[in-house]
């Protein structure tokens, strides 16, 4: 045999290269924990994937008498409060449901990664790939909502070029759900506190992000103005309203800013995951 | 031959005890020697893995599970890692299955490594036999392909072809297995890691996954395999390491290497006395087994009967203090580990005798129909009323049945052992 030695050793080199050779080998497993996922998800109900867009409709209905008719926040002229909600919904539940569930890569799948090796990458990166089949469910059924109101309900359609841009914003959206994912897996290996603070955390996180209301309902002098701006996702799920609705923010500085952040945030989460994947058997 | 594993002074420590501030205060300690430059301050204390005596001289909060491991293995080799509970086995083959890292040192291979420290990583309940062929294949490293080329000789292999759309959790705990092992059996790795996975499934199942195991090494793959089952490790494996407080005592030659092996517990085997430091799974002060052998009718040591040939199981207990009433259980089973018989006295009225300080001796008849086979005797002492165990020692004395009777019996008429225990049943025909 003239191949080269493959070695075992603490630590060893971060190698990002190393990672997505290791990944593309292992496609066919990453499939594989897909197509486990969404089968077995909804094995032994009875209404299956329908329940997909039932916690959408509802969550949405909610917000409609809560934000809508009691807090009476408003919403753009030309859509209907309804799918202006499900609209913030299906992209906040694919970046919320991604990063709950990576968060947990390395607690869920311990008995797993006990026994036998492969890339730990797969599994966060075949959640992801189920989060883009719910995402699709989701947002197909906004389309039709969005549709409806157009042709009987009397809204117009003020859609805009930066439209083709949601294939950019949903890898953004990805790229931030694994990166944090990451890093709350990697630290919950030997700590459990952060799980607690996730669960309950990723609830708040949703109502500093402008899911349930436009971002131009906060003046732009209040403290929250400065805060929501912070938060990545705030620029992010603001430009897939604004390609529906020319009404909202799309500001190219702000997403690129939203860019670094999420990139930083994915490197940091990518080394600290490939540094704890190594030793986490000892301490889960 | 050329060398495809390479272990280089690998050594694997453990900290004792549960997961609180202790530990996170050890993790700052570590981040600010490694801030400064300076090594991990942890590594220079440790004990060794003498797990048994842990207590005389180890206040270390670590413990070494290996300790500078180093060793070679050829192309082609079929190596069995032997060594008692504790020894370091399944530490080391977590490094080498690359499922957790060596605190220092490395490990070098060549080629594809495949591992099966488990049949059936990754099964999924909910899923059909199929999917989980595939789903478990690809765990294992296979790429779909491969697996869809192979499908239909694992499923062969399995001989679960009925239930292949079936959910594998309305699979019986035997189909299940089959279907895990007719997976990992279908690999074809350049090196194969196994546990003690084939102390599962039936003897008959038993005897083909080790002769799948042995063509695989003939195709001259590398094969790693860590059990207790000498008799398998002796006719499946070419050379042997024998690991003893997470060091290799020796590596060679299988037989040689079990020789070894038997050696250390050869004062066990042969006279069934259990020296104080012997590997005890649980050990409150108070009384203690010191002896476990079988015997003849006539009361000499044996540890070889003909079928159904009534014996003897002789054992001695130190009693250091009066204590509450005790029972015993004796707990008769494979090598490997599977008990399938309990020999114990149920009536208390019998242990009251044993309370009192001093040596007990108990001799204890056994009049079964044992199948042809090699078998080992566990012993344990509990307290009555509460349960709480004094010494339990596991797999200590070893004994044959042959299929040969003696004093004019029976002989047992199979080449295969159905099961562990011909049950004293009454034919008539009516």
């Amino acid at each position: 045999m003239v191949e080269d030695w493959n070695i075992v050793e603490k630590g060893g080199a971060f190698n990002l290269r190393k990672i997505f050779k290791d990944l593309v080998d292992y496609k066919d497993l990453i499939y594989l924990f897909f197509k486990r996922d969404i089968k077995s998800s909804y094995q032994q109900t009875i209404l299956g994937p329908l329940w997909l867009i039932i916690q959408p409709v509802f969550t949405s209905i909610v917000f409609t008498i809560v934000f809508g008719n009691i807090a009476k926040i408003p919403t753009p002229a030309n859509i209907s409060p309804f799918a202006f909600y499900l609209l913030g919904l299906s992209f906040w539940n694919y970046f919320a449901d991604c990063f709950n569930k990576i968060s947990g890569t390395f607690v869920n799948n311990s008995s797993v990664f006990g026994k036998v090796y492969f890339p730990r990458l797969a599994v966060p990166f075949s959640i992801l790939l189920s989060g883009i089949f719910k995402f699709s469910i989701q947002f197909i059924l906004f389309l039709s909502v969005y549709v409806y109101g157009v042709l009987f309900n009397g809204y117009t359609m003020h859609i805009n070029m930066t439209l083709l841009l949601i294939p950019v914003y949903l890898m953004l959206l990805s790229l931030f759900a694994l990166g944090l994912g990451l890093i709350v897996s990697s630290f919950t290996t030997k700590y459990r506190d952060l799980t607690m603070l996730v669960g309950f955390g990723v609830q708040l996180l949703m109502y500093a992000t402008p899911v349930a209301y436009p971002f131009f309902t906060i003046k732009y002098t209040s403290v929250f103005y400065k805060l929501l701006s912070a938060n990545p996702l705030t620029g992010l799920i603001e430009a897939c309203k604004y390609g529906f609705t020319s009404n909202g923010l799309f500001s190219v500085k702000l997403l690129t800013v939203d860019t670094l952040i999420i990139l930083l945030v994915l490197i940091i989460g990518m080394y600290i995951f490939s540094k704890v994947e190594k030793k986490f058997m000892d301490t889960v | 031959m050329s060398v495809v594993i390479k272990a280089e002074n690998i050594s694997k420590q453990y900290k004792l005890g549960a997961v609180g501030i202790s530990s996170l205060t050890d993790d700052v300690q570590r981040l600010i020697a490694r801030l400064k430059g300076k090594e991990d301050p942890f590594l220079k204390v440790g004990v060794e893995n003498t797990r048994d005596k842990v207590s005389e001289e180890g206040d270390s909060k670590y413990v070494w599970a290996l300790k500078d491991i180093n060793f070679e293995i050829n192309q082609g080799e079929v190596v069995g890692i032997i060594g008692k509970n504790g020894a370091g086995k399944s530490t080391l083959l977590k490094i080498l299955s690359r499922v957790t890292e060596p605190t220092q040192g490395q490990l070098k291979y060549k080629g594809r490594l495949a591992s099966l420290l488990e049949v059936g990583t990754g099964f999924h309940p909910d899923l059909s036999g199929r999917d989980n062929v595939f789903l478990n294949g690809a765990i294992l490293g296979m790429k779909k392909h491969e697996i869809a080329r192979k499908f239909d000789e694992i499923i062969e292999f399995s001989g679960v072809a009925k239930y292949i759309d079936t959910p594998v959790k309305r699979y019986s705990s035997g189909m299940y297995v089959r279907l895990a092992f007719a997976v990992a059996a279908h690999l074809d790795p350049d090196i194969l890691v196994i546990d003690e996975v084939l102390a599962v499934g039936d003897q008959e199942f038993q005897n083909k996954c080790i002769d799948k195991m042995k063509s695989v090494a003939k195709q001259g793959n590398t094969v790693i395999f860590v059990s207790h089952n000498l008799p398998t490790v002796k006719s499946f494996c070419t050379t042997g390491i024998f690991m003893k407080y997470g060091k290799i005592v020796m590596q060679g030659n299988i037989n040689e290497t079990i020789n070894e092996y038997l050696t250390e517990n050869k004062n066990v085997a042969e006279t069934g006395i259990i020296p104080k430091d012997f590997f005890r799974l649980h050990n409150t002060p108070g009384a203690m087994i010191t002896k476990v052998s079988c015997a003849s009718l006539k009361g000499e040591f044996c540890n070889e009967f003909g079928f159904g040939e009534k014996f003897l199981i002789e054992l001695e207990l130190d009693v250091e203090k009066k204590i509450n009433p005790i029972s015993i259980d004796l707990l008769i089973g494979m090598p490997s580990g599977e008990q399938f018989a309990l020999v114990s006295e149920l009536s208390r009225e019998f242990y009251k005798g044993l309370c009192e300080m001093g040596t007990h001796k108990i001799e204890i008849e056994i009049d079964e129909q044992i199948l042809p086979g090699i078998y080992s005797i566990t012993a344990g002492i509990s307290d009555q009323a509460s349960g709480i165990n004094y010494d339990w020692v596991e797999n200590v004395f070893t004994f044959r049945v042959s299929n040969v009777a003696k004093n004019g019996g029976l002989d047992y008429p199979y080449t295969v052992s159905h099961g562990f225990i011909n049950l004293k049943s009454n034919w008539k025909i009516k």
